[in-house]
């Protein structure tokens, strides 16, 4: 019951129900990945909830589709957008880790077979506590991964 | 499945630019054109710099950009997601402008990364967003100075991972140009589609004072 609760609400909060995968003690909404312009990489983004008592990490990525992954944050605010590889993310107790564009992502990196718009990937995310979960990622056009990122952000308003 | 963990790479910030001169827009008693983008408190001249483009030729910014809209981005193809949201929107609201319009207007990209960026890789990703968008390059001190002119906080290459691939830093915003060659309102990352369909015509209307 308390889990059928904490997904509602994360799924209220991102105003967009149905898209939700739950397993173990995360939630992940919201997952879409970048229509690649290349076999070299592509870029993931996704919202996790943490129901729980206790911070949680991303410490890392895998999917048949892709060599590696990396995980991708903006370096600080300002005029310059620099990204840097961090090797993990928290996802903060009863709180929100977001990957989403200008801020973090993962980047798929050497793209076997190369993605296109339509497809839909396998993604397993490694989380320290939640484990392993793997979700199913739409691949949308960058034009689509515009909107949707300004849609999710009108939504937190 | 093949598993590969998150790869671990020590990062140092880079060091932290000039303020980007869309910081003072404000201060010029907020947004008298109703635009989206953040007017400057004061217009920029086009940089007197020359270029190549991804056919090889020699690019002169100031002649060839002579009596258009010009909207210029400092960028790179192995951009994670600014640049290509950036070139994805505005080609996505170009193709639904009047062709009248749109031929009044110029989109150019430069890189930030001439060292990977083949004028044929830039071309080729260009395409992905829009055929008609000019990419160009130079040597480093080139595109330095046309960042610099702008007041725009200098691009600077991240560390290498193991791998040999590496992050660049730049500049987030877009520089729109009115036809009179003058840098006059920068365009954030986090501008959106309906931003620019908002904003383009009327940059090609207003009647701007002064300069």
């Amino acid at each position: 019951m308390v889990r059928l609760v904490m997904v509602a609400v994360a799924l209220g909060v991102t105003g967009c129900g149905g898209s939700g995968e739950t397993r173990g003690s995360v939630d992940i909404t919201d997952a879409y990945a970048a229509e690649p312009v290349n076999d070299e990489s592509a870029a993931v983004y996704l919202d996790v909830w943490n129901p729980t008592d206790a911070p949680d990490t991303l410490a890392g990525a895998t999917t048949p589709v892709a060599a590696m992954a990396h995980l991708h944050r903006q370096v600080g605010r300002g005029p310059t957008m620099q990204m840097e590889t961090v090797a993990a993310a928290e996802v903060p107790a009863r709180g929100w880790l977001r990957l989403e564009p200008g801020s973090m992502h993962l980047m798929l990196m050497t793209l076997s077979p190369r993605p296109v718009a339509g497809d839909t990937l396998d993604l397993t995310l490694e989380f320290r506590h939640a484990g392993p979960i793997t979700i199913r990622v739409p691949v949308v056009t960058y034009v689509e991964v515009a909107e949707r990122a300004a849609a999710e952000a009108d939504a937190r308003r | 499945m093949q598993r590969f963990l998150l790869s671990i790479m020590a990062v140092l910030a880079v060091a932290c630019a000039p303020a980007d001169r869309s910081q003072t827009a404000g201060d010029a008693g907020g947004n008298p054109y109703g635009l989206r983008g953040r007017v400057l408190a004061e217009a920029l001249p086009m940089p007197d710099v020359v270029f190549t483009d991804t056919d090889g030729r020699a690019y002169d910014l100031r002649r060839e950009t002579d009596g258009y809209l010009t909207l210029l981005f400092f960028g790179y193809t192995h951009c994670p997601d600014v640049c290509p949201i950036h070139m994805a929107n505005i080609g996505a609201v170009v193709r639904t402008l009047r062709p009248s319009l749109a031929a009044r207007i110029k989109v150019l990209f430069v890189t930030t990364d001439p060292a990977r960026d083949t004028p044929a890789r830039i071309r080729t990703w260009l395409d992905n967003f829009d055929s008609s968008f000019i990419g160009l390059t130079g040597d480093t001190a080139a595109i330095a100075a046309a960042q610099r002119a702008l007041w725009l906080p200098p691009s600077q290459l991240g560390p290498a991972d193991s791998t040999g691939n590496y992050l660049v830093g730049h500049a987030a915003a877009v520089v729109a140009f009115t036809p009179d060659r003058l840098a006059r309102v920068m365009y954030p990352f986090g501008i959106r589609q309906a931003d620019w369909a908002h904003d383009l015509p009327k940059l090609l209307e207003i009647q701007w004072s002064g300069s």
